[in-house]
């Protein structure tokens, strides 16, 4: 792995993320749904009105409120939000370390559960176990995140209240945050009162994000570990003197992992999208949620920047799987 | 001399759905302690199948339907039995096939020679390097340190061979089943990898069980052959005795289709399509009368 390689990634990156902020700027101001109309009330005058329009630039032609947004956004300014009136940029900042402390939560219980899954598949092969792994993956693979969600919060919020169902965490501590990472930052400033609020109150958003990618993750690695268990270097092991389970997750693991993230990494960028309606349902404070007030409101530069940060998402996690594949496999390292 | 290994009317089947398809049918080993046995048989005659029984690693879907695997020798000296006490065999090892799968692709040499040598040895690891080194150099590596700090698919397919081979005799084996441990080299490295193998054999006393379709290779290494077909062995004996006068046709086809370099206009002659198609019947007539 070398620098040439990333910054050479990065790079291809570009044109992913031009064609994204190009397609969703003119798709935008395609589709009906005018954002001053949703934001002054039935009395605004037409005058009101024009005044509001030429103030947000929306009266000039597509074309020319494009220019003026690429010259802002390449000095890093995404604007301000029509329906909050506040830099975008801001915005987002304050609410995109919400979401990646959900996301990284959901990734780790998924990719958790999944590895004991297909462990344990694999160790039971053929046996009755087996199929009790195999029936559990295929129903849980066949229930969307949103749909856990409102299961989860019908079971555990409200037949058997014992879970919170809304927000972050308790309104009633205070915590003053310096950079809205309330995990990360109350773990390293001591205030476990904090961390223990923000990980109850995290448990049925992520785990309603985290089953579906576990059932898929744990599918694909399990039949990529069975296939592994006929290979000579498997066998061999086994004639070596180690035992099952160590054959398992010591020879076969590794090399069951290469192809396994390969063919459902894809599945943990479907996660950042999946939190737009998990977010919404728990009254989550991240970005998700806010893009769906964001397009109620149809305020345009708000979606835009929100938009581009998905994006950008997108193409840091494919980022990270590619670097994690190449990690695994010394082949793929030499060329 | 003591037995290393008896293999008493084995008989062995793969489960397909609802019927059991017959692999090996009746088969009867006996290797003296130190013995190089050859097991030659065309491909599907049921010879790897027969090392997985020895070694322990049989498919989930096969089954032993008759007959036993015993190991004398090793019943008489307890003290070869302290790593696999719970197995009650000893430890039998095996050269492979194909040195590239064979190998975790994963991991450097180093690092799964280690591995196995932590299996039996309580060391630090600058003494599991140490003696990794070792078995290294014994198979006449000349750069252990670097080979160590390598990935298989970084190595020549003569040097992973040879890697095979220093892992299997690593545990001290007191069997070693070589499964056609030179076919996937080419013919000059082939008899390096051959001459390597009898002399760590001759040094150990080690019993092996060698794999093979080449004949010249069994005539040059071992003492003793068994020949197979269809699971079942047609011919076994002292190697100058089968091959001067090979009692069943069989054999004497195969010594014939060994093609000559000396003699490139003579035409190629497999064995003949009747006397395949006899053997089989007769594997079937001896399932048939197995049932009744
Ligand atoms: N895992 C398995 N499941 C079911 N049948 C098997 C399995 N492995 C081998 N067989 C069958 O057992 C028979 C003997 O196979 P085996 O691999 O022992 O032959 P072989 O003599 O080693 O041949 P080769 O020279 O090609 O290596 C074949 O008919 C094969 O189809
Ligand atoms: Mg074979």
């Amino acid at each position: 792995m070398s620098y040439p390689y990333l910054i050479n990634r990065l790079l291809l990156a570009l044109p992913t993320l031009a064609g994204a902020v190009t397609i969703t700027f003119i798709l935008l101001r395609v589709v009906p749904g005018d954002p001053i109309a949703m934001m002054t009330g039935p009395g605004a005058t037409e005058a009101d009105i024009a005044q509001l329009r030429a103030h947000y630039g929306l009266d000039q032609s597509i074309a020319h409120q494009f220019v003026i947004y690429l010259s802002q956004l390449i000095t890093g300014d995404l604007g301000t939000s029509i329906s909050l009136r506040q830099n975008v940029g801001e915005l987002i900042a304050g609410r995109l370390p919400v979401t990646i402390e959900l996301v990284v939560i959901a990734m780790l219980i998924a990719v958790g559960f999944a590895l004991i899954l297909a462990l344990k598949g694999t160790f039971w092969r053929g046996r009755w176990p087996e199929r009790l792994v195999d029936g559990f993956i295929g129903v849980t693979v066949a229930i969307p995140d949103f749909l856990w969600a409102l299961s989860l919060i019908l079971i555990l919020g409200v037949a058997i209240p014992i879970m919170p169902i809304f927000g972050r965490m308790d309104l009633t501590i205070s915590f003053d945050s310096w950079t809205n990472f309330y995990l990360t930052e109350s773990l390293l400033r001591g205030r476990f009162e904090v961390t223990r609020s923000v990980l109850y109150h995290m448990v049925l958003p992520a785990v309603s994000l985290a089953l579906p990618l576990m059932a898929i993750t744990a599918r694909v690695l399990k039949s990529c570990l069975n296939a592994e268990m006929n290979r000579e270097y498997v066998t061999l092991a086994r004639t070596q003197g180690f035992g099952r389970l160590k054959v398992i997750y010591s020879q076969a693991l590794r090399n069951a992992l290469v192809p396994a993230t390969a063919l459902s990494g894809v599945q943990f960028t479907f996660l950042i999208g999946g939190t737009v309606l998990v977010e919404r349902i728990f009254g989550y404070p991240g970005i998700g949620n806010m893009a769906i007030d964001a397009v109620i409101n149809r305020d345009l530069p708000l979606i835009q920047g929100l938009v581009l940060t998905f994006a950008i998402l997108f193409i840091l996690v494919n980022l990270l799987i590619d670097l994690f594949i190449t990690f695994l496999d010394p082949r793929l390292r030499h060329v | 001399m003591t037995s290393a290994l008896v293999v008493h009317d084995l008989h062995l089947a793969v489960r397909n759905g609802q019927v059991l398809l017959p692999i090996l049918r009746g088969i009867n080993l006996n290797l003296p302690q130190g013995e190089i046995h050859g097991l030659v048989g065309e491909s599907g005659a049921g010879k790897t199948m027969l090392g997985r029984v020895i070694l322990d690693i049989l498919p989930p879907s096969a089954v032993i339907t008759s007959g036993n695997v015993d190991y004398p020798a090793h019943r008489s000296s307890p003290s070869l039995n302290r790593k696999s006490a719970h197995r009650r065999r000893p430890h039998i090892s095996l050269i492979p096939q194909d040195p590239l799968t064979s190998l975790n692709p994963v991991k450097r040499i180093g690092k799964q020679m280690g591995e196995i040598l932590r299996l039996a040895h309580k060391d630090s690891s600058q003494q599991i390097h140490e003696r990794a080194k070792q078995h290294l150099r014994e198979v006449k590596i000349r750069n252990p340190g670097q080979v160590l700090q390598q990935y298989p698919h970084q190595l020549s397919g003569g040097m992973r061979q040879r890697v095979l081979i220093a892992m299997a005799f690593s545990t001290e084996p007191s069997i070693i089943i070589a499964d056609e441990p030179t076919t996937a080299l080419d013919v000059s490295v082939q008899q390096r990898v051959l001459r390597l193998i009898r002399d760590l054999q001759k040094e150990r006393g080690t019993t092996i069980l060698f794999v093979t379709h080449d004949l010249g290779v069994v005539a040059k290494l071992c003492d003793r052959v068994s020949l197979m077909h269809s699971g079942m062995i047609l011919e076994q004996g002292k190697v100058s005795d089968v091959f001067q006068s090979p009692s069943h046709p069989y054999t004497r086809s195969l010594l014939e289709a060994i093609p000559r370099y000396d003699k490139p206009r003579e035409k190629l002659s497999p064995v003949a399509n009747d006397l395949q198609t006899q053997l089989i019947r007769e594997a079937d007539e001896y399932d048939r009368q197995r049932r009744v």
